[in-house]
């Protein structure tokens, strides 16, 4: 293959209105080990956007830098621009505030100490104080939308550690979309999850991207091409492709992509 | 072909022995403990009978004794202390774990650990030699002279300054378990998952929501532990509260009376206790030290088995 037909990356560019969140020439480092390299990725409003690669790409890293999770740990730091609606989220101040709009579900279930209604509640107390019909309905709303509601609406009261692992996962989901936000960042959510409730998790994800605009770090191919509009292939913190999923599993326009995608490397 | 038994196989039987044997002495040693000091303060405690709980006289020469004022000023010293310390060494460790930059967090964590590892007879010099007379002048006056007449105030602070009292008695036990509360409160902050933290500021909670809402319920049970312990260590602590409380026998009448610990007692008493009685009486404050001691034990593992099954 020739340079023609096979450049070294290929990010395509979507246009302003339809970005709700991009990443521009976006550098990471962990102390002085650089693991993120220029970066650039749009993320469309109101789709599913996945970030694939081998483990140790900076794909997590850059899902983690979409929130400022980083800040939590001395020696890491963002270099670059993270364009929030045209606002550059890491010179932001009010971090808790950041949080709130771009909610985050971890690839281990981490329900709080506390019972499954508070659980969902939790996040929302934080902003604003709310009647308990009002709180009801907010609950409820988030646990529907989670895919939880059957399952859980006769034991609200109940601890939810005492949930299933898939069950928890879906609790996370309704507790990070109970606040609200614009944007839902999901850290491999499906790693720990049974076949069934992956199944489910994933059905969520496709009925969540009318409310809101998901990015999805996922190990998993068939479940990236399974659910995401758009997809990101990642490699030793390059940003290598980038550009609708049909186009990137089908007609992928980078050597490298082609391969990992075929399941050659990775 | 048949594998040929581990070389190291005709030991285990052996040495499944000797652990047995070792778990064995203790629980032998334990219940020694308890036996012999049930005989050696069974004269006192037969005697006397209920009345060496409740009575506040403790007198070798009439060889009346009455346990209560060491008693009451057991529970007292310990649980100010407790509520000294225990706001403090949560600000300490809480600072360790969640604001502290990393270069500074390992140094103070050891300075913390050495602390806890001050000999008791130093903090009690401290504080006779130092606290004490600071504290006489400088808080215990000023207080005594202001408080209105026939107020509460007057009642609490009421007592001879020399600064040897009830309340610095625990002011120094909090300064002693106070290092080790906020090292094992660290360690208990430590064993909540980063996940979970994470997930907590990644809806958008501040520092405080975090620590209040997730971290603290999180490590409930076990921090109900340590409390539990640190007022182990504050009830049995002897040396240092001797040097301090003032040794005064029968209910402390203010914050600012002295008192005795039934630690102090023994420890003050042991040497010239010649009567069969006097012995016996100390025996059996050492066996009532006991059974507190252990109750406490017993609760703070009942609560951290609670935790392990929630």
């Amino acid at each position: 293959m020739n340079a023609m037909t096979a450049p070294e990356s290929f990010v395509a560019d979507l246009a302003d209105s339809q970005v709700t969140l991009r990443a521009r020439n976006l550098d990471f480092f962990y102390g002085k080990h650089q693991t993120l390299h220029s970066v650039n990725l749009p993320v469309a409003r109101n789709a599913v956007t996945a970030l694939i690669g081998p483990s140790g790409c900076g794909k997590s890293t850059l899902l983690r830098t979409f929130n400022r999770m980083y800040d939590l740990y001395a020696g890491q730091k963002a270099v670059g621009e993270v364009l929030l609606d045209g606002e550059n989220l890491l010179t932001m101040k009010d971090v808790a505030k950041l949080r709130s709009r771009v909610g985050m579900v971890f690839q281990k279930p981490t329900p709080f100490p506390m019972s499954i209604y508070d659980n969902v509640a939790f996040g929302v107390r934080l902003y604003e104080s709310k009647s308990k019909s009002e709180m009801d309905g907010i609950v409820e709303g988030a646990l529907r939308k989670a895919a939880l509601w059957e399952e859980v609406k006769d034991k609200l009261k109940a601890s939810g550690l005492s949930l299933s692992g898939g069950q928890q996962q879906r609790l996370c989901v309704a507790r990070g979309i109970a606040v609200e936000p614009e944007i839902l960042l999901l850290d491999e959510p499906a790693s720990a999850l049974d076949p069934i409730s992956t199944a489910k998790l994933e059905e969520t994800i496709g009925e969540l991207k009318s409310d809101y605009t998901i990015v999805i770090v996922t190990h998993n191919l068939s479940q990236a091409a399974r659910i995401s509009d758009y997809t990101g292939f990642m490699y030793l913190g390059k940003m290598i492709e980038f550009g609708p999923t049909d186009e990137i599993f089908m007609r992928p326009k980078v050597g490298r992509t082609q391969d990992y995608v075929c399941g050659r490397f990775g | 072909m048949t594998r040929p038994a581990s070389k190291g196989a005709w030991f285990d039987p052996i040495f499944e022995g000797l652990c047995f044997g070792a778990a064995t002495l203790l629980l032998v040693a334990l219940a020694g403990v308890v036996v012999s000091l049930t005989i050696g303060g069974w004269p006192a405690l037969s005697h006397f009978g209920l009345s060496f709980f409740t009575s506040t006289t403790w007198n070798p020469v009439t060889e009346v004794y009455g346990a209560a004022g060491p008693i009451v000023g057991t529970l007292v010293t310990s649980a100010l202390a407790l509520l000294i310390a225990l706001p403090v060494a949560l600000g300490v460790s809480i600072f360790l774990v969640e604001f502290c930059p990393k270069q500074l967090s390992r140094p103070i964590a050891v300075a913390v650990e050495l602390l806890a590892g001050i000999p008791s007879i130093v903090y009690g010099m401290w504080g006779l030699f130092v606290l004490a007379p600071f504290f006489a002048e400088h808080i215990q006056l000023p207080l005594m002279m202001n408080a209105p007449a026939g107020s509460i105030w007057e009642t609490l602070f009421y007592g001879v300054p020399n600064g040897a009292n009830i309340f610095t008695a625990s002011l120094i036990l909090a300064i002693m378990i106070l290092p080790y509360m906020a090292a094992v409160f660290r360690e208990l902050f430590l064993t909540v998952p980063p996940q979970v933290r994470e997930s907590a500021y990644g809806i958008g909670c501040t520092p405080l929501e975090v620590i209040t809402s997730v971290v603290l319920p999180y490590v409930r049970g076990g921090a109900i532990g340590v409390v539990m312990l640190g007022l182990g260590r504050a009830l049995g602590e002897t040396m240092a509260v001797t040097f301090i409380i003032g040794n005064a026998h029968g209910l402390p009448k203010s914050l600012f009376d002295s008192g005795s610990t039934l630690a102090s007692t023994i420890a003050n008493e042991f040497t010239e206790a010649t009567g069969e009685m006097h012995t016996a009486a100390l025996t059996a404050l050492g066996l009532v030290l006991f059974v507190i001691t252990f109750g406490v034990l017993a609760i703070a593992r009942l609560l951290l088995l609670r935790q392990r099954y929630d």
